[in-house]
This record gives structure tokens, sequence and C-alpha cells, in this order.
């Protein structure tokens, strides 16, 4: 039978999280990754101790070593037949303050890690011999504009970009790839910057969004979708998932 | 490098579960196909500064052909 191994990075929180509970629920085996465990993460083990495993790993640290590493995970867990790359996080800084390390800090996490985790869980030795679907949790924010994001704009619309590439590259391999494009989605990220992200703000956004601001459990259903076997033809696409954002003010 | 070294490389691009012992005829893997060619260029640039291209390469038939490529940069 084939493996319903999948790895999700960016587990201890917001969308990552979301998807790891909804994929175990569904019957999935996860391999949640993220540089820190949480509550909600401890409560995944109890609750699924056969199918969810979980490592601490800073995703930055060696970058390099990444598709060994996802090689070593399936020699002991087996193949795997997806991957989620949620790992993320944001700045908020004027372009006058922006530096090289800023926006190394971005792209190592949000854009390098997650290519070379791709090209580790794509191996043949380590991807389902019947193929399987890789999405990356890109942004809004790769199409539109917004003050103080040039870097994290920059670095999800890199994934778009290499989306399509993997998705050319291994459609051979029957692997999907495909990118989610959520708008403003309340997570403990979002949590993390309240003085940017204040009443005013959220009043704001919430203007903007016909269908209002967005949970990450919008986005997971989405992601779990372009995981099933439903979505067997897709791949190389874009998905905006933002509560009607991008039809404009 | 080593020979050993070469052939687990090699091994790793075609992404093969065996390790390569030398005398495979490369044509009878299914894994031998562009992108492991391309593999191998890059290898080959990167690792031995040694410039090859996509036409070098269909003249070669075994591994150990392969390894003729690098000459002397592969040591016994």
């Amino acid at each position: 039978m084939q493996s319903k191994l999948i790895l999700v990075t960016g587990i201890s929180s917001g969308i990552g999280f979301q998807v790891a509970y909804d994929l175990l629920k569904e019957g999935y085996s996860v391999l949640g990754v993220s540089r820190n465990s949480s509550k909600k993460v401890e409560d995944l083990q109890l609750n699924y101790p056969e199918n969810f495993y979980f490592e601490s790993l800073d995703l930055t640290e060696n970058i390099d070593a990444l598709p060994k590493w996802v090689m070593a995970q399936s020699k002991e867990k087996g193949c795997f037949s997806g991957f989620v790359h949620s790992a993320g996080i944001q700045q908020v800084l004027p372009l006058q303050f922006n530096s090289h390390k800023n926006m190394l800090d971005i792209f190592n996490l949000n854009v390098f890690s997650g290519l070379a985790l791709a090209r580790g869980i794509t191996d043949k030795r380590v991807m389902n011999k019947q193929g399987g679907s890789i999405v990356v949790i890109s942004s809004i924010a790769s199409k539109i504009g917004e003050s103080g994001l040039v870097n994290y704009s920059a670095s999800k619309a890199a994934l778009n970009g290499a989306m399509r590439t993997m998705a050319k590259e291994l459609a051979t391999r029957n692997i999907r790839v495909n990118s989610v494009l959520p708008g403003f989605v309340m997570t403990e990220m979002v949590e993390k910057w309240e003085d940017v992200y204040d009443e005013t703000y959220i009043d704001k956004i919430n203007s903007q969004y016909p269908l209002g601001i967005g949970e990450p459990q919008d986005v997971s259903n989405i992601v779990c979708f372009l995981l099933g076997e439903k979505s067997r033809w897709i791949t190389g696409s874009e998905f905006d998932v933002n509560g009607g954002a991008n039809l404009g003010v | 490098m080593t020979r050993q070294e070469f052939l687990n490389e090699l091994s790793d691009i075609m992404q093969l579960d065996e390790v390569l012992i030398g005398d495979e005829v490369l044509e009878d893997f299914s894994e031998w196909d562009s992108m492991a060619n391309l593999g191998v260029l890059s290898m080959f640039d990167m690792e031995f500064s040694v410039h090859l291209t996509t036409d070098d390469l269909k003249n070669i038939k075994t591994v150990a052909g392969l390894m003729t490529l690098a000459g002397d940069n592969i040591s016994i």
C-alpha cells in the first residue's frame, strides 16, 4: 500500500500546525518540524502516538545538510508522499533599513530551506515510487505590494517561481508541486507583530477582504486537497486563498 | 577524490539504492536520464573544475568511462 507520510515544516503554530492536525485526522502520518515544540505539538504527540513524529530542527542552521536529513528520516519512517513547506518568518521593515543580513534571514528559512527539503524529499529513494505532492505556503504578498514587506514578499515570490520549475521538472515522476497564497490570516506570526498589526490595521484589512480575515483552517483545507488524490491533475499552479482580497477595493 | 568517493557521489546523483561498483553500463539504468546527466556535469564542474558538455557524455558507455573523464582527479 502506498505510504501516506507527509513532511510539514513550521509545525509549532499557525498554518503548519493546522495542516498537520487536519492530515492526522484524515489518516495520514506526519513528520512535523519546527525549531521549538509547543503545547499544541505535545498534544498531537499524545493524541497520535503512532502517526505523528516531531523533530526539533533549526532549518536555517545547515541548509546543505537538509537533503541527507530527509533521507535519514525516510530510512526510519518509510517513503514520503508529500511535503508542505509552511515554515516562514516575516519582517516588517522599511526599505531604507534593509540589509543583506535581513534579506538572508528571510530567504534562508522561507526559501532556501524549503528548496533543500524539496531536493531531499524528491529523491527517488525517499519519495513514493507512485509519485507525490509538494505544497509551498506562499503569500498574497508575492503578488500585491505592502509597505515594509520587501524581503518577505520577494521570498514568497521566489517560492512561486521555484514551484513552477519544480512542477515541470518532477511531473514525469508524477510529483505535483503547487503553491498556496494566503491573504491575511490570524496566526501567532501576526500576533508577534501586534505593534504593526494593531486594531486600526486589522479594521483596514477587514474592509479590504470581502469575506473577512482568514483562519489557518481556511488555508489548511486547500493544502489537504492539494496533497490528496482528488487534485491529481493539478500541478504548477498558484492558489489565492484570501477572502476575495484580490478583487480590489 | 578517491574512486570510492566518486562511485558514492555518482550513486547519489542517480539516486540509486545500491552503490555502483564501476563496471556498470550506464544505459542499463533508467536513472541515467537527462537530470542525472546534468548532475554529472555539475559534479565535474564543481569537484574537478572540468567543464564537460552533454555531447561529451554521449560517448561514455560505462561508469568506468566516466571515471576516465575525471583523469587524475580520481585517485585509487
